[in-house]
């Protein structure tokens, strides 16, 4: 990784970069791990100075590092072919609504934050991510509890309707960091070590009690 | 001399990297649950999940009929759990992290398994020997695990070509990334294993917070009396245990339900009267997806799903999902949860 690209890192991750810094940024952030590495060190630095508490792990971190430059692709796209007909199905919904007819610097500012967004797991309220942009030939559902957004609940509809292949994606929800309590946390964690407690009781091997031999405190 | 040839051949034609052309993976995947059970084994093991590294020790023995077992946590938080056949004791040290959910932690029975049967497993994984390699110093054959479905993971198996004891696990995403790894570094087995490393080790004294665990009894819920159903489940998976309990931290009711596809597993906790600020939310350890989700309130002394906002939220039932399952699809399972005869 060269010092200009962690420059233009840095930049993005302060929300100072300007549209050529961002597009550079996210498409070697598909191709180096190194970047992609220095992109959660640096969210997990920020996280830590902001005293937000994220439980996500790296391998989520990285699956939504993935998708975040095809989304920011398609948001800004879509803002540059100016009308909503034109967009792809994907990238209608929330994001495209607001791009749509705008110019396209507006879309590349409102991907950069929402790129930061998804990969820190926090959507500022109001503000729905590319998480929450509905499928095409899927209907809006707002059934969903407050703090969750449903990405693709099939993904062959998905596919059935743009003609691309879409890769189901393994967060299909975002959580609101600052909504979750302790108390729901401790919930969530006692949950999970009453599961590996069954599990171990039903002698499936000791990966279950490793579970809670490791458990720490978050 | 051309019939020796032609026997060579034929030996090494039936062979596949030390596995027989006509082994069956299945019958693998039981004698590595019978090995796991049943043999006596002594190892140091890495588990990495998420973003830790933790090593182990695990020493196993059946003494008298009975399954005992001693699980070690090698760095971090010095911790044993000792298993004396459905009895689990937890040692830790004043302060352990675990002592803070002491009282969200039933000590209470927990539910015997309904009996299962999973001959079609191979309707939902795919499995398939591919190659040998040497793990902890011992030859092993490989075995891939694949789901035929998103609704599950993945798992590459290292089992001891001699004994059938894992020695090495991944489990898969559908992304093909490694959520989980789990690996001996070093194990005896059999006669090497000596009864006393099945004692805690307490010579310090320093692990004196004893953290009694769930046993489990016979005495589970039957399956009609539960008041909640999934309306929705991956194919395969079936109820395994039920019961109710006190949620934690409080002395209210909640539900528990443990599925399995005879893999992989889940749980579902419903909470009648959860407290009124319980939120929806999604936290992952590893493999193992927790995703919180509230109902809409019940209406007519039934609960249909979907969420609830506003006035009525404290009187929405509270649904969790835990297991090492895809998290969409766990937002799925949490949402088609449905009180019974709620259709």
């Amino acid at each position: 990784m060269t010092e200009q690209l962690r420059h233009s890192l840095s930049a993005v991750i302060d929300g100072e970069a300007d549209a050529f810094e961002l597009r550079r940024v996210l498409d070697e952030l598909e191709r180096d791990p190194e970047l992609r590495a220095a992109w959660d060190r640096y969210h997990l630095i920020g996280s830590v100075m902001r005293g937000e508490r994220t439980v996500r792990s790296r391998s989520a971190t990285q699956a939504l590092a993935n998708r975040v430059p095809r989304a920011v692709r398609e948001a800004t796209k879509g803002a540059g072919q100016g009308t909503a007909d034109r967009e792809p199905a994907s990238a209608r919904g929330a994001a495209g609504a607001f791009l749509s007819g705008r110019r396209a610097w507006v879309g590349v500012g409102l991907a950069a934050g929402l790129a930061l967004a998804v990969l820190v797991g926090v959507l500022p309220d109001g503000v729905d991510g590319p998480a929450a942009v509905p499928v095409a030939g899927g209907n809006p559902d707002d059934s969903l509890a407050p703090g969750f957004a449903q990405v693709a609940s099939d993904s062959r509809s998905a596919e059935r309707a743009t003609g691309d292949p879409v890769v189901r994606e393994p967060f299909a929800i975002e959580r609101r960091v600052r909504d979750v309590n302790a108390a729901d946390l401790r919930r969530a964690q006692a949950y999970m070590l009453q599961h590996a407690q069954q599990q171990g009781l039903e002698h499936r091997g000791v990966i279950s009690l490793v579970k809670m031999a490791t458990y720490e405190a978050p | 001399m051309i019939i020796r040839t032609a026997a060579v051949l034929l030996v090494g034609i039936c062979l596949v990297g030390g596995v027989r052309a006509d082994d069956d993976p299945r019958r693998w995947l039981d004698e590595m649950n019978r090995a796991f059970a049943e043999l006596s084994y002594d190892g140091i093991f890495s588990y990495y999940a998420g973003q830790e590294l933790a090593t182990l020790r695990i020493v196993h023995m059946v003494v008298d009929g009975e399954q005992r077992e001693r699980l070690v946590h090698m760095n971090g938080a010095p911790r044993q759990i000792i298993r004396r056949g459905e009895e689990l004791i937890c040692m830790v040290e004043p302060g352990d992290a675990l002592l803070a959910l002491r009282d969200t932690i039933p000590a209470g029975p927990f539910a015997g398994a309904f009996v299962r049967s999973y001959n079609r497993l191979s309707d939902y994984y795919g499995l398939s020997f591919f190659g040998e390699d040497r793990v902890a110093d011992r030859a092993a054959v490989r075995l891939a695990v694949t789901p035929r479905d998103a609704h599950r993971y993945g798992y590459r198996l290292w089992l001891d070509r001699e004994t059938r004891l894992l020695l090495r696990s991944e489990l898969i995403d559908v992304n093909g990334e490694r959520l989980e790894i789990f690996q001996f570094n070093q194990i005896r087995l059999g006669d090497q294993v000596d009864p006393a490393a099945l004692e805690p080790d307490d010579r310090d004294g320093a692990l004196i917070s004893h953290l009694t665990l769930a046993a489990k009894t016979a005495e589970n819920v039957a399956e009609q009396d539960i008041r909640w159903e999934a309306g929705w489940l991956p194919e395969g998976f079936a109820l395994l245990a039920a019961d109710v309990r006190e949620a934690p931290g409080s002395k209210r009711p909640v539900t528990r339900m443990m599925f399995s596809d005879g893999l992989a597993a889940f749980s579902v906790f419903v909470e009648d009267q959860p407290e009124p600020d319980a939120g929806s939310m999604e936290s992952r350890d590893g493999a193992t997806v927790a995703v919180a989700h509230r109902l809409a309130a019940p209406v007519g002394g039934a609960s249909v799903g979907g969420a609830s906002v506003g006035d009525s939220a404290a009187a929405a039932p509270l649904v969790t999902v835990v297991g090492e399952i895809p998290p969409p699809t766990a937002v799925e399972i949490a949402r088609s949860i449905r009180a019974t005869g709620g259709r």
